[in-house]
């Protein structure tokens, strides 16, 4: 046996190989450049106008003398705003609760009972496509001389004591939110196995016992991520309060952000509104994405 | 391994994040520094033409007929912010037929309308801040917008201009020459009723009745509607609306007598019209037109225009922005509405109640022939008399207005619970 020398392999040393993950690396930035590209340059470039808007004064950020730098706006929403945050708060927070109290047995009905759910499905995405149009609908619905109008009278109840309402406001938010509350929980509660709730039933356990100690355990992080992204989409409500609001709910900020922005040309107390409703939204969409991710795994 | 792995790649992110932010957070403040301005707009002396031709003051030229049909044809478009009417289709085939036939182009006519003009003149100065042309050649908005412009030099002369010798037939009240003249004469912020609910209704103050609980409707905070309207309830409670003082006071009056009245806030005159209509409100505060657009609708015999005793009109004027892309046809088209057969549509294919949309008043003597035979009963009902217009309407000195709106028209949100 003649010694020949033995060229085994090394592990990270073999020949070529920095070279091929070097290269899969740099063509998996060039796949990725131009959607970083268009982020940049319409997503977070907007965002730097709107955060550097909200430190100047009322609409100077356009004037041809220039921006006054100003740290008013963020006084103001300490100061003065605060109650349009908590009302949109609120009515984000009814939403979601409306949401979760339909939302959840709904889901459980459509994945467990309904045969032809994808076409459910496809009914129920609808009106994701606009809360103007939910908003508008049930306004003429419920004005005087709608549709609702003979209900109403039958009840003795005048129209524009429920159209102009917190309740209203809140169903219509409701109706456009609910198929994010839906469709996460019904995620969820697809990837449970429909034999851990035969067991139970088998053991004894009543429905509501097994809601409560096998379905809601194992669906926590779906009704927790569509509860969340319910809330966050209510943030920016602004259409509902608008048409269908009293003058409270029209307190929210995303309506007051409209006023002080458009009608007004007060640019830079609209931006901060705005930074104040991204901040939330961001913290929202944060947890709502964990959670999600939660939800599928599990 | 794998949280090793994301801290690591997360970490040269964040690295890669923060360099980026601060190259945007420096292009953004290249981007936000002052441009240089474009220097004053060229002022129109008196029309001076040399024979056979016109000069077009905008321009800074005299031109013949062919050049104009030749600059007609090179522009070839037109941008119109204006309002929402319901003749918005019909005001453009009109105007592209009046082209065709007068100069012989086929251009294309964009007719903007919005219910909150604002937004034009926020992209109007985004674009003049970015050094881009005007996306409008036409503002057709209110006088108060137009102040508002001057005061950010965004507005350009262009009068006199043998382009717009219609201008000779408006009064000298509804025009700011060089930079704009009116084309409505009697436009303001008013209270339509129910004359047989609220027969009581004899000035806005009464807008306190403890008869109209629940039964009135306001104007949203913010815009000039809502600014009209207390500028008429401060002429009758013989406050100064030029100081914010004052107009607070106006304000907390309306706040403890007007507003416990209130059913909504609103600016949308359909839902107005249903509120009107079915009786859920009495009186809703709007324009002066709803009372016009009932009386036609058919719908409601019972819809009466309130008239103050002070009226402060804020009409709509005509103007042309600095940097307005096509300057001769913006000059032909505000010639063209200023035309007593445009300002009265008798021969347009629209019915009475979109008619009544586009006619807003005599803006002069020249006019007052053209109230078509079917209103001559009720037109005085509904519009003032060419002396009316003379005497009994105020003047608004709208740079006062605007230095003060921000201030009361805040409190007045915040003293409503509009926020």
């Amino acid at each position: 046996m003649t010694g020949q020398p033995l060229s085994l392999p090394i592990p990270g040393v073999a020949p070529g190989t920095a070279r091929r993950e070097r290269r899969r690396a740099l063509t998996g930035l060039a796949m990725l450049l131009p959607a970083i590209v268009v982020s940049l340059l319409f997503l977070y470039y907007p965002l730097v106008f709107i955060v550097q808007m909200s430190f100047t004064l009322a609409n100077t950020f356009l004037s041809p003398a220039g921006p006054t730098a100003t740290l008013e706006n963020y006084g103001a929403m300490l100061n003065r705003y605060l109650p349009n945050l908590g009302v949109t708060i609120q009515l984000a927070g009814l939403a979601t609760l409306v949401d979760l109290v339909f939302g959840i047995p709904f889901a459980y009905i459509l994945v467990r009972k309904v045969r032809y759910r994808d076409i459910v499905r496809a009914f129920m995405v609808f009106p994701m496509f606009g809360a103007l149009y939910i908003a508008f609908g049930m306004r003429f619905i419920l004005l005087p001389g709608g549709p609702a109008t003979p209900l109403f009278e039958l009840f003795n109840i005048p129209n524009t004591a429920v159209l102009y309402s917190l309740p209203s406001v809140v169903f219509a938010m409701s109706i456009f939110t609910f198929p994010f509350m839906v469709m996460n929980v019904g995620t969820a509660l697809s990837n449970v196995d429909p034999t851990l709730e035969e067991a139970a039933a088998c053991l004894g356990a009543r429905p509501w016992q097994t809601f409560v100690r096998i379905l809601l355990p194992l669906t926590r992080a779906g009704i927790v991520a569509g509860a969340l992204m319910v809330f966050g989409w209510s943030l920016g409500t602004f259409a509902e309060p608008l048409l269908l609001g009293s003058v409270n709910e029209q307190k929210t900020l995303a309506w007051t952000l409209y006023l002080k922005g458009v009608v007004q040309t007060d640019y830079g107390l609209a931006t901060t509104m705005g930074v104040v409703l991204l901040a939330f939204a961001f913290v929202v969409t944060y947890f709502s994405l964990r959670y999600s991710r939660g939800a599928l795994i599990e | 391994m794998i949280q090793r792995m994301n801290g690591k790649s997360g970490s040269r992110f964040g690295a890669l994040l923060a360099a980026t932010a601060m190259v945007f957070a420096a292009c953004a403040g290249l981007g936000a520094s002052p441009t240089p301005s474009a220097g004053a707009a060229p002022q129109c002396g008196p029309a001076n033409a040399a024979a056979g031709t016109k000069h077009v003051c905008i321009v800074n030229k005299n031109m013949t007929d062919d050049e104009i049909k030749s600059a007609v044809a090179k522009e070839g478009n037109l941008v119109v912010a204006n309002w929402t009417y319901t003749a918005n289709d019909e005001l453009v085939k009109q105007f592209k037929a009046y082209v065709k036939t007068t100069y012989g182009a086929d251009i294309q006519f964009t007719y903007e309308g919005s219910q909150a003009p604002s937004v034009y003149l926020t992209k109007l100065y985004a674009a003049q801040k970015g050094g881009n042309p005007s996306p409008y050649d036409v503002m057709a908005i209110e006088e108060n917008y137009w102040s508002e412009a001057m005061s950010n030099n965004a507005v350009d002369s262009y009068l006199p201009s043998d382009l717009v010798p219609n201008q000779k037939l408006v009064l000298d009240t509804f025009q700011h020459v060089p930079t704009s003249i009116g084309f409505q004469s009697t436009a303001f912020p008013a209270v339509v009723y129910e004359g047989s609910k609220a027969p009581f209704l004899k000035s806005l103050k009464d807008l306190a009745n403890p008869a109209l609980k629940g039964k009135i409707t306001l104007p949203v905070s913010g815009d000039i509607t809502a600014g009209g309207f207390l500028l008429g309830l401060a002429a009758e409670m013989g406050k100064d609306y030029k100081d914010p003082a004052q107009m607070k006071e106006v304000v907390d009056w309306m706040a403890a007598n007007i507003a416990p009245n209130v059913l909504k806030y609103t600016s949308d005159s359909s839902e107005m019209q249903q509120l009107l209509r079915s009786g859920a409100a009495y009186a809703v505060t709007f324009w002066n037109s709803l009372a016009r657009l009932e009386y036609f609708s058919g719908k409601n015999n019972d819809a009466k225009l309130l008239l103050p005793s002070a009226i402060y009109p804020v009409n709509g004027y005509l103007w042309i922005p600095r940097g307005a892309p096509h300057p001769v046809l913006a000059q032909i088209f505000i010639n063209w509405r200023l035309g007593p057969d445009v300002q009265f549509p008798n021969k347009w294919p629209i019915d009475h109640g979109p008619w009544s949309e586009l006619s807003e008043g005599f803006l002069g003597p020249d006019y007052v022939s053209q109230v078509p035979d079917w209103f001559t009963k009720d037109y005085f009902s509904y519009f003032p008399t060419l002396d009316q217009i003379k005497t009994q309407f105020k003047t608004v000195d709208w740079d006062a207005y605007n230095k003060g709106v921000k201030q009361w028209m805040d409190y007045y949100a915040q003293k409503t619970g509009q926020g």
